[in-house]
């Protein structure tokens, strides 16, 4: 069964003397341990379809079902559980709290879900390269070091859906590429369903599946570089 | 460019209305209370020299009093005592003008008064003078609707107190019943006026002013009081002595001899007099007249404090201000970094963030200085003329002090801005850029402590804690703005307690007879009919040597901790004395502790009159506005050659004063009379202070309330990440809660040590001879305190929620993302 299954999804804004819209009619499936990069133009509406897969927008029309289950839309607490549960997220400035040890960003987002689980938050850090850097606070470290961060704080509670946008955005073109061999080996061997926001086109190297949008509308969907992995994913720990 | 910054700068202030309303509503009340306090102040002020001066409309105020307190001259006596007054007059720069015997005698007014359609007739406490001469200390009568008529010149006219006439009902041409311990007469009212002596209108010994119709003043001829008392013609009590000019007198409020010249001149007197007569007589000067202390004592308070409380008031203004701009500049950090990179100078930087509070300084000064004028001195000076009962015949001119007021508040203002602009001037772009401006790393230790808690705990510590600058502004906020709440509450309680709460829990008798000396048998016949208790009781003036300021010596049948005693005495220290020893054993109150340093366990020497006694301190008693010693009657009798001056009484139920009793005795005041009159008077002040509280609960709202809301929109951005993460509201709310509460307790235990220390150098600053009284920490108050600033602080939870949960989270995912 697919894990996304969206269909006639539109999401319009509203403004003075025309109605801009941002999604017009999108129908997408994902399987699990898909790996999307979504490509586009500015304005064509990638953050919006972004936004409301992980139910942080909802979408004026449509449908959108995860794993079965309709998603809830215009009602924030159960769309905070929704993303709790299933969603993880990595924003292009990397955003860990400041007050708090990489370590620490980490053990948070499992508190918020519910289970504490230090040796998987250390292993995580490991996976990115930065055992050494546990007890830090992020003022201390490099930018690219605070993206692996957040691609170890997204995927500490083992979320089904990760979604990135622009997360290379920021980084320069050497640094970009470690940070996605990151996710793609954690992601890998994790099992975890990716969708990746971009405009640069050399990522399409680490999809499996490259979907374009224009207008708020897909305009092609094929396969990418990479390959689909064993439809078994073999978690790291626990 | 800088004109765009300006143009964002003042967006994003009118952005925050209610915070900048709530800066400027500060301002205005900061100077809206400067302008009324010092306006009360120079108009008081400037006002009693009026009335003491030698001039047609004025009293002419003695410099030096002679008091007879155990009896009186007789015309002869009284006459060549002034004739050896000038015939001896020391060596000296001030030259005598004037010396001219005065009878005063303490008496009673028959007030008839209908209660439920039935006419009663009420014995009530009086003071009686007959005037004479009157060319010293004359009844003052402005030409103002307060009085009217003329001075008594006949034997059986009187001109009573203005505020009899409004207290009473009584109007020119009426009849009123009067006494002075042998019987009553009828005397026509001829005049309404004021007089020196009773110009603040309180009963001897009474802090506060008299309940309308509970104390009564008259002003009659000599022949008229002579008549009344039965006396012969020329007795007095009291010689005014009045010196050409008006020399300095030592004031009470200062350490050092204000006045050598005077105080060299009454000691001359005090030989002169005690050569010539034997009784003993009190010589002092205006310090020791009660109601011109008092109110020389408030004028200067008033003067001394206008000036702290609207400092204290605009620089509560001035740090919410200074929140308010630090988070402007730090929100529009990224703006000023790019205007660095860009080229613009430092220099060009600043104006900007000046302007703001320069601008809210003078709005809210302008603002303050209108209501001030028109509404607040109005109403201040209206406040005091029906409390004080004394008319103000003209205002002070507000010109100079609205400005004065002005330009300190403003610089309060002004000051509070110029940091955060100078924060603003020193930005480092590329700092800002990488964001680190915003981050103050937590510190190790604190990491260390928190690392055992929960994440979102530890967090939440962490991120208060994480400008210590910041938070230690908050606490100082919350603190000083309770200061003016807290004080004001320490203050009523403290009042009640040493006024309401000490005659009704310390004191059992019914009634206080006083009597004229010999007089208390008829008095004891009258309880003994009746089937009540009495104790007899000596109040006498006293002073320690070489020191003309008066102490009340009683000398009591019963000294007793037991709260069945008639007077319960609080003991601080040491214990009660023996009767009948070679050197008499006293009590002292704590405010001759702490006036004079006496100690438990000194011996000291009283002077009565001119009799000296030596005394053995073995205690020390506590709650006593005035100062007192407290002796065995039995030794002061031996002492004075009195054996009473009052006769304290506890009648069986149902039984009460009546007017045999008003016949026989000089004044009667009845306990319930004198809790009531209290609690009026607390109530009345409870209208004032009211309007304080209320400010102060204001102030203490609008600071706690902006700067928690800082506090929020600091963590806008962490926030909304731990909300786009999935963080559950309830999770943020109990997380928001408990920052709120602890913020709340600590900010409400310091506001409560504030309060405790401010009011504390407060009262040090104000008391004074004739009126002591100490500030404890009372429980309640504190209680009261705390409760109320972790309430407002847990109140605004719901509100932060609200802010939450309103917040736009894919915007702030654009933000975040920029
Ligand atoms: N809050 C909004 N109000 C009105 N229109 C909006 C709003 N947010 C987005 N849009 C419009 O919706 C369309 C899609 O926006 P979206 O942010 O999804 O584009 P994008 O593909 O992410 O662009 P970019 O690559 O520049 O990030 C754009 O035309 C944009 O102008
Ligand atoms: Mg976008």
């Amino acid at each position: 069964m697919a894990l996304v299954k969206i269909s006639g999804l539109e999401r319009h804004y509203q403004m003075a003397s025309e109605t801009v819209r941002a999604l017009d009619g999108v129908d997408l499936e994902i399987n699990e341990g898909e790996r999307i990069i979504l490509l586009g133009p500015s304005g064509s509406g990638k953050t919006t379809l972004l936004n409301c897969l992980s139910a942080l927008d909802s979408p004026t029309s449509g449908e959108y079902q995860f794993s079965g289950n309709k998603v809830p839309k215009n009602e924030s607490e159960a769309m905070t559980t929704f993303r709790r549960e299933n969603i993880g997220y990595v924003f292009q400035f990397f955003n860990l709290l400041q007050d708090l040890t990489v370590l620490e960003n980490l053990l948070l987002i499992q508190e918020l879900a519910g289970s504490r689980d230090e040796d998987r938050a250390r292993n995580l850090l490991a996976l990115v390269g930065l055992e050494g850097e546990v007890d830090r606070f992020p003022a201390e470290i490099s930018g690219g070091q605070q993206q692996r961060v957040a691609i170890a704080r997204s995927l500490a509670k083992r979320p089904r859906l990760l979604l990135g946008d622009e997360l290379t955005g920021n980084l320069d073109s050497w640094t970009s590429s470690v940070v996605m061999e990151v996710l793609v080996k954690a992601c890998d061997s994790e099992g975890i369903t990716c969708v990746f926001v971009t405009h640069d086109e050399s990522l399409v190297q680490y999809a499996t599946r490259v979907i374009r949008i224009d207008s708020g509308k897909i305009i092609s969907d094929e396969s990418g570089g990479a390959n689909v992995p064993s439809s078994t994913p073999k978690h790291i720990v626990g | 460019m800088l004109i765009l910054l300006n143009k964002r700068l003042a967006r994003s202030m009118m952005r925050s209305k209610i915070r900048l309303i709530a800066v400027i509503a500060m301002v205005v009340v900061a100077v809206f209370a400067g302008v009324s306090f010092a306006a009360y102040a120079h108009t008081v002020s400037g006002m009693y020299d009026e009335i003491y001066e030698d001039s047609e409309n004025a009293v002419n105020l003695p410099d030096l009093w002679v008091e007879n307190p155990s009896g009186t001259w007789d015309g002869e006596t009284s006459a060549s005592l002034c004739e050896d007054i000038a015939s001896n007059w020391p060596d000296s720069v001030l030259v005598l003008n004037e010396c001219e015997p005065r009878l005063r005698l303490d008496g009673t007014m028959f007030y008839e008064t209908s209660e439920a359609g039935e006419r009663k007739e009420k014995p009530v406490p009086a003071v009686w003078h007959g005037i004479d001469e009157g060319s010293v200390d004359r009844v003052w009568m402005p030409s103002h609707h307060c009085c009217s008529g003329r001075v008594a010149t006949g034997e059986s006219e009187i001109v009573i107190d203005a505020r009899v006439a409004t207290g009473m009902e009584i109007s020119l041409g009426d009849s009123v019943t009067i006494g002075a311990g042998n019987g009553r007469m009828n005397f026509t009212v001829v005049g309404i006026g004021l007089h020196s002596n009773h110009l603040y209108y309180a009963q001897d010994g009474d802090l506060f002013p008299a309940e309308p119709g509970t104390f009564a003043t008259g002003y009659l001829s000599s022949e008229g009081l002579e008549r009344l008392a039965n006396m012969s013609s020329g007795s007095s009590n009291l010689l005014l002595i009045d010196i050409l000019g008006t020399p300095d007198y030592n004031l009470p409020s200062t350490d050092e001899d204000d006045g050598p010249a005077l105080t060299l001149v009454t000691q001359a007197m005090d030989e002169i007099i005690s050569s010539s007569v034997d009784s003993p007589s009190l010589i002092y000067d205006r310090s020791q007249v009660f109601s011109v202390e008092i109110l020389r004592a408030d004028a200067e308070g008033a003067m001394l404090f206008y000036i702290p409380i609207t400092g204290m008031i605009a620089a509560i203004a001035g740090i919410t201000l200074f929140l308010s701009l630090q988070r402007l500049v730090q929100s529009q950090s990224r703006e000023i970094a790019i205007l660095r990179t860009l080229g613009v100078p430092r220099w060009a930087i600043m104006p900007s963030y000046v302007i703001m509070p320069l601008g809210i300084g003078i709005a809210g000064s302008l603002l303050g200085a209108i209501l001030g004028v028109y509404l607040g001195t109005p109403a201040m000076l209206t406040f005091y003329e029906d409390f004080m009962g004394i008319p103000i015949l003209q205002s002070a001119e507000l010109g100079q002090i609205v400005m004065q007021i002005v330009v300190v508040t403003t610089a309060v203002v002004l000051f509070s801005g110029i940091l955060p602009a100078v924060q603003a001037s020193r930005l480092q772009p590329l700092e800002v850029m990488r964001g680190e401006h915003e981050v103050r790393i937590s510190s190790r230790k604190i990491q260390k402590i928190t690392s055992r808690l929960p994440a979102t705990a530890g967090l939440t510590i962490r991120s208060s804690i994480r400008k210590p600058a910041r938070l230690t502004f908050t606490f100082l906020a919350v603190g000083l703005s309770m200061l003016l709440f807290g004080s004001t509450t320490l203050m009523m309680s403290s009042m009640e307690e040493m006024t309401v709460g000490s005659v009704e829990d310390d004191q059992n008798w019914d009634i206080q007879a006083n009597v004229l000396f010999g007089g208390e048998d008829e008095v004891i016949q009258w309880v003994d009919d009746k089937s009540g208790y009495h104790e007899r009781i000596i109040t006498f003036p006293a002073n320690p040597v070489n020191d003309s300021r008066v102490i009340s010596a009683n000398g009591m049948e019963v000294l007793s901790t037991e709260s069945s005693a008639l007077i319960q005495l609080d003991l601080k220290e040491g214990k009660l004395p023996e009767a009948g020893l070679q050197t008499n054993q006293i009590l002292i109150d704590e405010g001759l502790n702490h006036f004079l340093g006496w100690e438990t366990g000194e011996i000291q020497t009283l002077v009565f009159g001119s009799t000296p006694a030596t005394v053995e301190i073995v205690g020390i008693t506590q709650g006593e506005m005035s100062r007192t010693v407290y002796f065995h009657r039995s030794d002061l009798a031996k002492i004075v050659g009195v054996e009473a001056t009052a006769v304290l009484i506890d009648l069986p139920e149902g039984v009460s004063a009546d007017s045999d009793l008003g016949n026989v005795s000089l004044v009667i005041i009845e306990k319930q009379d004198l809790i009531s009159s209290y609690e009026s008077i607390l109530e009345q002040q409870q209208g004032f202070l009211g309007s304080i509280l209320f400010l102060g609960i204001l102030i203490a709202i609008v600071v706690l309330f902006n700067t928690l809301i800082i506090n929020l929109s600091e963590r806008d951005r962490e926030i909304a990440t731990l909300r786009v993460l999935g963080a559950p509201m309830n999770r943020l709310g109990w997380m928001m809660f408990g920052e709120h509460l602890a913020i709340g307790l600590i900010g409400g235990v310091l506001a409560f040590m504030f309060t405790l220390v401010g009011t504390q150098a407060m009262v040090s600053s104000f008391v004074q001879w004739s009126f002591y009284m100490t500030v404890s920490a009372d429980p309640v108050v504190a209680m009261q305190l705390i409760g109320i600033v972790v309430f407002i602080s847990v109140i605004l939870t719901p509100y932060g929620m609200r802010r939450i949960r309103k917040m736009d989270l894919v915007e702030k995912v654009k933000d975040l993302s920029q």
